[in-house]
This record gives structure tokens, sequence and C-alpha cells, in this order.
């Protein structure tokens, strides 16, 4: 009945414990599901878990206590290589993910491991860039590259993989308005379930079903991303805090941000609104006369 | 920040540019091996002509050879001041108690024109091909996998880590360290180099991290992509063959036949 039940969900995670060599606690009795498709907000402060948590679900880190189950497979150490295969991670610092001396080998890495043919790799690589925007760079150095354009193609480094699961850490970290919206757009056009870890709470609530709050390695909040994420009191008490967006606009804030509203947008949003309630008022005191 | 960049020249148009890099390394390792192997002098001055002349197919700006010659031209001028006094034999000259010797200037002569060739042979061989694509050759050329992986990460993260050195400077001379001692300016430069040292450690790790995660088995494989024209073919040969012709002006004493018509 368990497996039956896990096989319906990509990521399970049960009891999952861990604590660094240096006797560092980094994970608590970590509980949670995720169902395929879903993309899921990891939110919480520096020091909660989250990047130790991303390593454990593709297996670099190995999990001593606990089960994780991904695609209704448990991870162990004899199927690490075919889960990494369904999971690929995109790590916060885009020089440690571009390690190659060309953007078309870092984005053929990947493919070329998992043992494709040469015709096949050109496919994906070409595919992946194409997804990103970036394609034509190929042939490009990774240390010429602009941070924004170097964040893009680590994200293509594991689209070409054709992960099932995609985990993301801080993916909008460091970048300039525009590279963060480039980023943005090009992960709403992502179908695979998404782990999305970071501290911008506007992005995630821009994108995300699900989130999940972690707090000194336990994960203390799962549920909707609106309501998890614009609940002030709950993201307050465990250090975090809203987006002043939420501050300024209250409820009407999700749906702006989920419509990619600009001051002039939510301007003409709120004029609307005006001129429905004082249309039902209008309507209302006539029915009375 | 600003970095040497060795791809520099590597986008120009000229017969070495589009020469196959497998084949511009043999021949021109095969010029280079036979212009070493030569102890004629009046050869070695044909060989070095024919070498600037390849250089100068090559189109790399002069300027650009001239500043990386600067420092092989330190270490010959170093042997043409020190052999015609070390090296015993008939004395040309004498200086009070120092005697300048024929064989010790011909044999200064001799390693100068090698190294003066040598070093321009450089140019047109590597300048001319981006360094990834040298490091693909290595890997054709089935060189130890180790070894071609450190020069791979060197080329990829010598800028990286450099970046962070002169954030960490820049970071140290805006709280003017070292104004007034010398000594406590050294001190913060070797926290400073050692810090870059320890955060270089950190990101391999993180990297092998991102290469594990990627599939990471050891071996880093690549798709290759030369091509070997006829041309390529072509260039190849006559260099081989103008190496070994080097030699046979040497066997054959072609050039001791105009000495005797005192040409």
């Amino acid at each position: 009945m368990i497996l039956m039940a896990s096989k319906k969900k990509d990521v399970v995670v049960k009891n999952l414990s861990y604590i660094y060599p240096d006797d560092t606690p980094a994970l608590h009795d970590v509980c949670f599901e995720i169902s395929k498709g879903e993309t899921v907000a990891l939110v919480g402060q520096n020091g909660a878990g989250k990047s130790t948590l991303l390593l454990h679900l593709n297996g670099v880190i190995e999990n001593e206590n606990g089960c994780i189950t991904i695609a209704g497979i448990a991870l162990n150490k004899k199927n690490v290589r075919d889960i990494r295969k369904k999971v690929g991670v995109v790590f916060q610092d885009p020089d440690d993910q571009l390690f190659m001396s060309t953007v078309f080998d870092d984005v053929a890495f990947g493919p070329i491991n998992m043992g494709f043919s040469e015709e096949k790799v050109k496919k994906r690589v070409h595919i992946a860039l194409q997804k990103v925007g970036l394609a034509g760079f190929e042939e490009r150095c990774p240390h010429h590259l602009s941070f924004g354009e170097k964040k893009r193609i680590s994200v293509a480094t594991v689209l070409s993989m054709k992960p099932d699961i995609l985990l993301l850490d801080e993916p909008t970290s460091n970048l300039d308005p525009g590279g963060r919206r480039r980023i943005i757009e090009t992960l709403k056009t992502l179908k695979s379930t998404k782990i999305i870890a970071s501290h911008d709470i506007e992005m995630l609530l821009e994108i995300c079903d699900k989130a999940i709050l972690m707090d000194k390695g336990r994960v203390v909040g799962t549920g909707k991303a609106e309501d998890i994420l614009t609940n002030v009191e709950l993201l307050n008490s465990h250090g975090l805090e809203e987006p002043t967006v939420i501050t300024l606009l209250g409820d009407d804030a999700v749906f702006m941000i989920r419509n990619n509203f600009d001051s002039h947008g939510i301007k003409k949003h709120r004029e609307k609104i005006k001129k429905a309630t004082s249309e039902a008022e209008e309507k209302k005191i006539l029915s009375h006369v | 920040m600003t970095h040497f960049d060795i791809d520099k020249y590597a986008y120009l148009k000229s017969p070495f540019h589009s020469f196959d890099p497998r084949a511009k390394i043999i021949c021109f390792l095969f010029l280079i091996f036979s212009i070493v192997l030569l102890n004629d002098i009046k050869v070695l001055v044909i060989a070095l002509i024919s070498t600037i002349i390849l250089t100068f197919l090559s189109k790399i700006p002069l300027l650009f050879i001239l500043k990386r010659f600067k420092w092989v031209a330190l270490f010959i001028f170093a042997v043409l001041i020190v052999l015609p006094f070390t090296v015993p034999g008939k004395t040309v000259l004498s200086f009070g108690f120092l005697y300048v010797y024929q064989e010790g200037i011909l044999l200064a002569c001799l390693i100068s024109l090698k190294a003066f060739s040598v070093m321009l042979l450089i140019f047109p061989m590597l300048s001319t091909m981006k360094f990834v694509t040298f490091i693909k050759t290595l890997e054709h050329f089935k060189l130890p996998k180790k070894l071609v992986q450190m020069i791979s990460f060197v080329y990829r993260y010598v800028f990286v880590v450099s970046n962070e050195f002169q954030r960490a400077l820049r970071s140290v001379s805006s709280r003017n360290v070292g104004k007034k001692s010398r000594i406590l300016h050294l001190h913060v430069l070797s926290n400073v180099i050692g810090m870059t040292l320890v955060r270089s450690y950190e990101r391999g790790e993180r990297i092998r991290t991102a290469m594990l995660s990627r599939g990471y088995n050891g071996d880093m494989k690549t798709l290759h992509s030369f091509k070997m024209t006829k041309k390529d073919a072509i260039k190849c040969s006559l260099i081989i063959i103008w190496s070994l012709s080097l030699h046979v002006i040497v066997l054959t004493k072609i050039l001791d036949v105009y000495d005797t018509y005192g040409i």
C-alpha cells in the first residue's frame, strides 16, 4: 500500500536526519512528499539545511538515517547512478557548476556520462541551450560569460540530462533584475518536478505550488506556497521576512506577482476593483430604493 | 579584473589558424626537434630565417611576440655573456685575466640561434589555436588523463582564483593596510594568499560535488571534432620535408662548397 502511494509521488522523504562529520547537526527527522510536476519552494534562513537536503536528494550525501524515494525507487548506494540520471542539481555558484573549458563540453558532460551517442549528445546540448535562450554559445569559454549567462548555462547543463526532478539552489541570487526575470521565465517553461531553495520569496510565490519551511534542520511548515510564503507571522518567527510587495498590497500581492503586474498594472487592477465595488454598492442602493 | 588572454590571437585567419591542430603539433614538434639537433651555425641561421617566415605567415602581431620574447632574450643574454669566457679553446681576445674563447662564442651562438628559433615556432604552433583545442589535442594524443584534466582545470579556474585574489587584495588596500609598516603588509599578504588557497580547496570540493551529480566516474569524456583535409596533409608534409632538408644540407655539406668558392 505504501509502495503504491510512493509511486504516485516523485519525491518521498521519511525521517531523514544528518549530522556533519564535525558533529554539526544539519537535518533532523525531515519528512515530506512531492507529487509529479509540482514546483516546490524550500525556504529557511542560512544554515537551515536546505542545501544539505538538496544534496541528499541527488545522492551526493549518503542518507544514513531515514529513507528517500525518488520516482518510486528507494535511494541507496547501488542505484545512486540511476537516481542521478533522474535528479539534476543546479548549484548556487555557477563557477562550481561550469567546470569544463567550453559551454558545449559543460552542457554535454551529463549526456556523455549517460552513455548517449555523439549525435544524441549534440541534439540534447542544442535543445538545452535553446531552452535557456543561449543557443550559439557552444564554443564560448565559461569565464568569458556574464554572471546571468553563467546561471542560465548552469540550468542548461542539467536540462540536457532531461531529469524528472530538478533541484535548484538559489537560482536568482546575485542576479540583476533582467537576469533574474530571464531565469524565472526559463523555470516557468520547464515541466519537470522542481524543488527550489531560495530566499527570493517573491520569485517563489510566482512559480511555486507548494512550500516547505525549514529551520535548524527541521521542517516547520508545509503547505500551499501562497499560504506559507504570505504568512508573515510564521516567516518572522523563523528568521525570514515577507517581501515588501506583501506588506504593501496584502492579499492582492500573490495575484499580482503571479500575473506579472508592474506598477501600472497594479493601479489599473485597483481601479477595476474600485469600479466593480462602487457599481455593486450602487446596485445595492438602487435595489433598496 | 584584467587577465592575460591566452586565446587573444586564436581567431585570426592564416594558413596556421586553419591547420588541423593534431597535424600542426606533430609537424611543428618535428621541426623543433630537427632544429635542436642541428650543430651547424650556417644551417641554424637558415633555420632561424625560415622560422621568422613561418611566424610572419601566422599573422600574430610582432609586438605580442616581442613582449613574450623578452624573458627568453634575458636567458640568452646570460648565455652570451657567460659562455665565451667559460668554454676553453682558442683565445680570441683578452681583458686582463679574462679570456674570450672562440669555442665559447660558437657555442653561445649555437644555443642562442636554437633558442630563438624554437621560441619563435611556439607562436605559429600554439597561439594560432584556442587553448581548449590544444587540451583536446593532448587528449587525442592519449596523454595521461589525469594530466589533461589538471591542465583543463587550471585553464578553467586560474581566472576564477585570480579574481578572488584580486578582490581580497582590493579589500586589503581599501583599508590602508601596509601604509605605515612593510612587515604588517607582508603579514596581511601572506594571510590573503593562505585564504585564497583555502577557498580554492573548498571550491574544489564543491566542483567535485557538481561533477558527481552529473555522473562523473573519474573519466572526463568530451566530443572531438577534428577534421584532417588535403590542405592540412600538404602543409604538414611541407614542414616535415623542410625539417629533414635542414639535416640533408648539413650531411651533404652544400654550404661548405660555397665556402671553398669564397661566397
